[in-house]
């Protein structure tokens, strides 16, 4: 069970990252296209 | 006359209960007005699945019809996601990206839920499916719940609902338990950048493509809602936006709703799982408002410019309740101060979180358990 649980805990940890992780790279995406896109012609 | 009474001889307790179930749901949906669009489809579709040999059910019956067609392919959820990426507005998120962040820290409940279910002996998948109802999000509960644990799709489904109606009564005491008056009376300067409808246009786009390349399995929960979004901003395809927000939504809605509720079989709905997934529903909701509340609270002890840490608790889903339940406790304890803009961008990033938590867990999962 403690095996299964650390498992489970490694798993939650790591979505948790991707998560954060996608998180900055959406963070910079709206920068830069608010950088490069700053008005509509 | 013996075939007449064969349904009241074959009728149990167990149906009579759920009969009072789906009547309890429909009652909340109509006095209450707790998710009515849902609750209601529920409990009717929980009626019609518990009386004794229901042609509703069944291999030709029109539910189960249904949920091999809607729900057993995923295809009732992905249209849901098209509806509601239509209807999201991204302007609040875009004008202040910082938001971000407490979208995913809002999703803490979802990763503490399955370690706690995982500890209560719940498989690794129904664990996940359990505590994904953090998501505060129906549609992916209902999209993981049956990849993972279609058994139970019924009390996860009714749970996350339920408590996504229920925000305003669940975030207030979990944040002033973990805020002083002071913090909840922080003032926030609200600086929002233009947003050009190029930036609008090419948001959902990207999006899916950074989401589709970091976990493809989110593949379809993002890039239906970002195809959704992609519909209304575009500028040219107004009528089909419409039809997307309206049409698409209502028909959906009603028919995902009945045949969730036909799923609430007595033998299969009243376990002691049901009243467990109740339980940790509540449990997700409370840590996902927690975790909101504490990284906003983390991010202090670095900013020069303090947040107001209630702004974290609007980092769930349930849009735009919980950005109206912080706006209205930031009011209550300091008049005048108005955080609502703020809010509604942590609101709007809670909804890409939500999805992008479940597109991971189904991605990593899957991997693990191939």
């Amino acid at each position: 069970m403690q095996d299964t649980l650390l498992i489970t805990f490694k798993i939650m940890l790591q979505s948790l990252g991707i998560t954060f992780i996608a998180m900055i790279v959406f963070y910079a995406l709206i920068k830069v296209l608010v950088t490069c896109f700053p008005e509509d012609n | 006359m013996e075939a007449l009474l064969a349904s009241f001889k074959d009728f149990t307790l167990g149906n009579a209960i759920m009969f009072l179930i789906g009547g309890v749901l429909i009652y909340l949906a109509i006095k209450k007005d707790y998710e009515p669009m849902l609750l209601l489809p529920i409990g009717f579709g929980a009626i019609l699945a518990n009386i004794p040999s229901s042609s509703a059910i069944g291999e030709h019956g029109f539910l189960t019809i249904l949920y091999n067609a809607g729900i057993a392919t995923e295809l009732f959820p992905i249209l849901i996601f098209i509806a509601i990426g239509a209807m999201i507005d991204f302007g609040p998120l875009l004008q202040q990206p910082f938001m971000l962040f407490f979208g995913a820290a809002a999703q803490l409940g979802i990763f503490i839920t399955t370690i706690f279910a995982r500890a209560l002996g719940f498989t690794l998948k129904e664990a996940v499916s359990i505590g994904i109802i953090g998501a505060a999000d129906g549609p992916t509960s209902i999209y993981v719940a049956n990849l993972f644990a279609g058994n139970l799709i019924g009390p996860i489904t009714v749970a996350a609902y339920s408590y996504m109606s229920l925000v305003p009564l669940i975030q207030p005491p979990v944040i002033k338990a973990l805020t002083t008056p002071e913090e909840r009376k922080i003032s926030m300067d609200l600086t929002l950048c233009k947003v050009s409808k190029t930036t609008r246009i090419l948001f959902p786009i990207f999006v899916t493509a950074i989401a589709g390349l970091l976990a493809p399995m989110s593949v379809s929960l993002i890039g239906s809602l970002m195809f959704g979004n992609l519909i209304r901003e575009c500028g040219v395809l107004d009528k089909l936006s419409q039809a997307a927000q309206n049409e698409l939504s209502n028909l959906v809605t009603l028919l995902l709703g009945i045949t969730i509720g036909s799923t609430m079989i007595a033998e299969h709905f009243l376990t002691i799982k049901t009243l467990l997934i109740l339980g940790m529903g509540l449990f997700a909701f409370v840590f996902d408002t927690a975790g909101g509340v504490l990284f906003a609270k983390l991010l202090n002890l670095f900013l020069p410019h303090k947040i107001n840490p209630m702004i974290g608790a609007a980092g769930i889903s349930a849009f735009p309740m919980s950005a109206r339940v912080i706006q209205k406790m930031a009011q209550k304890e300091s008049p005048g101060n108005f955080i609502l803009m703020q809010a509604v961008g942590a609101n709007v990033a809670g909804q890409v979180g939500s999805i992008l938590a479940g597109g991971v867990l189904i991605y990593l999962v899957s991997k693990m358990t191939l």
